[in-house]
């Protein structure tokens, strides 16, 4: 009764003409980003971040949400089309979704990626909506050594499962914590790594560094390569030819259905997410086929199962987010930043502060859902000539939309040439072979890490044990032990098999 | 004295052990300084002293065990020159931003990455500039009521 009562709520906040129209504007805006190779939705999230300043928090986060879904049914088109991933999380898409193009048979693949994700996005918002309030009323009793520890095992998995070798996430995370204390200290009131300057003495503003990161480096990343427009197969262009038939649902409906439960599951997991539930699926997919030797050759699983998964992810990813305070990752983290840049802290707390914001943004994913799957349907075809744009053009429009953005956060030239600086140094990073992600999470994360470590040592007269003393931080404390020391075990775990065949 | 290419290699290969290496130090030099631990309880220097000596530590880790790996090849054809043209660009259009005014700043980042960097044709670069400088005077001044600099022209 009372769900159906915050439902009800929800519906009252994301059925507004205002709220529908940052829905519909985030649903579009996401999806074109999916189909943009290059440009994700972290780019797409930190680039838009200073316009959700003039904006309520509610619409806000609906628009940056929607972007972020959007963009999971987006990616599919290039990975069917051209065999590129339009995002990250549609990388696999590329296998099958490619094979059946070829075979003629692209207008299905992107059917039923398109279904798929729409009962994928359905699904995982009504497990929001269930496991949402519980999971916020069990992390109400968590005091400061709790949340440390909460903190420290999120940051642990994001670096463990994060793409990329585990020492160089970690010392991301590293990096992005040191990040987050630059500015004056609130508990003393000392400037931290200021040298002077009073720019520096509110420390970075998150939107300044998210696009920074996010957006500048791509732009440089796109302008150092050379990338020609790519070729598109043809899908045919009716609604008719999108309509998967009765075999590709019958084929596709247990993949699915594995899909959402298993994106859902990898998507409440710090930095597991979109990415790793769309590979997760496959795989599964694979070993539970009774033909495993059509993947790769156009297996409608190939796609269905993995393009459900990873929208499934996406919108699982709020709820650590919305009910913990803790991003699952990069572009939850911006989400986070504009939260917070809003003076909303996400936590256990928001449901019973700001219950319009839950319960706006969980029924705005019900309508976000069913805009792309109407809108999405019948116009891949305007998506995918997206792809025509030429990436010279593409990138000039994004530094000038990071540029003005920068200054309109605070009016000030020294924000554009701090997200410069952030810009060159996050391309300097990528280039040699460093993740991001781990970096802006430990940034958007560090103020609560260490203002919560503080208070718990404070509590503990100066002890550390008291982390080991409060059950549930004893818990988050040992599986961060546990996902620290993984990779050495299963080595160890290996080598011993080895001895004993 | 030319260096040879095989030192630069493992120069190269050295840097992201390198850098945060010595960040990690910087960062738990100046965390000390603050005081990790006063007579009430953690300092202010404890977490950026806690997080720079990690990273530090890190650092080393990269240096010792990824080092001795080759370097992963350059993945496609890279444009160095037209990095730098885009860097530039962007570094102009925040220092002229003020002076100039917004929308000439905008025109003049998009005539010099599309004429000159990018060397797209002209009628191209004047409809993509018009268009651009426009949208955004309707996004940022009249939509969002954004106070843009106007520099000499306000």
């Amino acid at each position: 009764m009372e769900l159906l009562h915050n439902l009800v709520l929800g519906f009252g906040i994301s059925l507004t003409p205002i709220n529908l129209g940052v829905c519909l504007i985030g649903a579009l805006v996401g999806t074109a980003v999916g189909v943009l190779p290059g440009l994700g939705p972290a780019a797409t999230v930190s680039l838009l971040l200073p316009i959700t300043l003039a904006i309520d928090h509610t619409t806000a986060v609906i628009m940056l949400a929607g972007i972020y879904y959007g963009a999971m049914y987006g990616g599919s088109i290039t990975s069917i089309l051209v065999r590129i991933p339009g995002e990250a999380a549609s990388v696999i898409t590329c296998i099958d979704g490619y094979a059946m193009a070829r075979k003629g048979r692209a207008g299905a693949a992107l059917g039923i990626s398109a279904f798929g994700s729409f009962i994928a996005g359905i699904a995982a918002t009504i497990g929001i909506a269930l496991v949402g309030p519980q999971l916020a009323a069990t992390a109400l009793v968590f005091g400061p050594a709790e949340k440390t520890m909460l903190v420290l095992f999120g940051l642990v998995l994001v670096a463990s499962v994060g793409e990329g070798s585990r020492p160089r996430a970690f010392a991301m995370i590293a990096a992005g914590l040191m990040l987050s204390t630059v500015g004056t200290d609130l508990v003393s009131g000392q400037p931290r790594f200021t040298f002077g300057s009073a720019y520096l003495r509110d420390g970075f503003n998150i939107a300044i560094v998210a696009m920074g990161l996010f957006g500048i480096s791509e732009v440089l990343l796109l302008a150092e390569q050379a990338v020609a427009p790519p070729a598109l197969l043809s899908y045919g262009n009716r609604l008719r030819d999108v309509l998967p038939n009765r075999q590709d649902w019958r084929d596709s409906a247990a993949p699915i259905a594995r899909g959402t439960a298993l994106g859902f599951f990898l998507g409440l997991l710090p930095g597991a997410g979109a990415v790793i539930a769309s590979f997760a699926s496959y795989v599964t997919e694979k070993r539970l086929s009774r033909r495993p030797e059509e993947f790769g050759h156009g297996a409608i699983a190939g796609v269905a199962g993995p393009e459900s998964a990873n929208n499934s992810a996406a919108q699982s990813s709020f709820i650590p987010l919305l009910c913990l305070g803790i991003p699952a990752n990069a572009t939850v983290g911006i989400i986070m930043g504009a939260l917070l840049i809003h003076g909303v802290t996400p936590g256990p707390l928001l449901l019973t502060d700001h219950p319009e914001l839950f319960w706006g943004v969980v029924t705005s994913m019900f309508v976000g859902n069913a805009m792309l799957i109407v809108l999405n349907v019948p116009l891949i075809g305007v998506f995918a000539s997206l792809l025509r744009i030429p990436q010279a053009v593409m990138a000039p429009l994004i530094l000038m939309f990071c540029g003005i953005g920068a200054y309109s956060l605070n009016n000030s030239v020294d924000d554009v040439l701090s997200m410069v600086a952030f810009g060159v140094a996050g391309f300097g990073l990528r280039k040699a072979g460093f993740d991001l992600a781990p970096l802006l999470l430990a940034f958007v994360l560090g103020s609560l890490f260490e203002q919560n470590l503080r208070q718990a040592l404070l509590i503990g007269y100066g002890s550390p044990m008291i982390f080991v003393e409060k059950p549930i931080a004893a818990v988050f404390l040992a599986a961060a032990i546990l996902g620290l020391l993984w990779p050495l075990l299963m080595r160890l775990a290996a080598r011993l098999r080895w001895r004993s065949a | 004295m030319t260096v040879p290419p095989s030192a630069r290699r493992a120069a190269a290969a050295a840097v992201p052990g390198l850098l945060p290496l010595l960040l990690g130090l910087f960062g738990l030099g100046f965390g000390l300084r603050y005081g990790v631990w006063d007579g009430a309880g953690p300092g202010a220097g404890l977490f950026p002293a806690a997080s720079g000596g990690a990273m530090a530590a890190l650092g080393l880790l990269i240096l010792v065990t990824e080092t001795s790996m080759p370097a992963p090849a350059a993945e496609g054809a890279t444009r160095p020159w037209r990095l730098l043209g885009y860097v530039a660009g962007l570094l102009a259009f925040a220092l002229l931003m003020e002076q100039l005014g917004a929308i000439a700043a905008i025109v003049l980042l998009f005539l010099w990455l599309l004429a000159v960097v990018e060397r797209l044709p002209w009628r191209l670069v004047l409809a993509v500039t018009a268009g651009s400088a426009f949208s955004t005077w309707l996004l940022f001044e009249r939509l969002l009521q954004v106070q843009l600099p106007r520099g000499f022209f306000g």
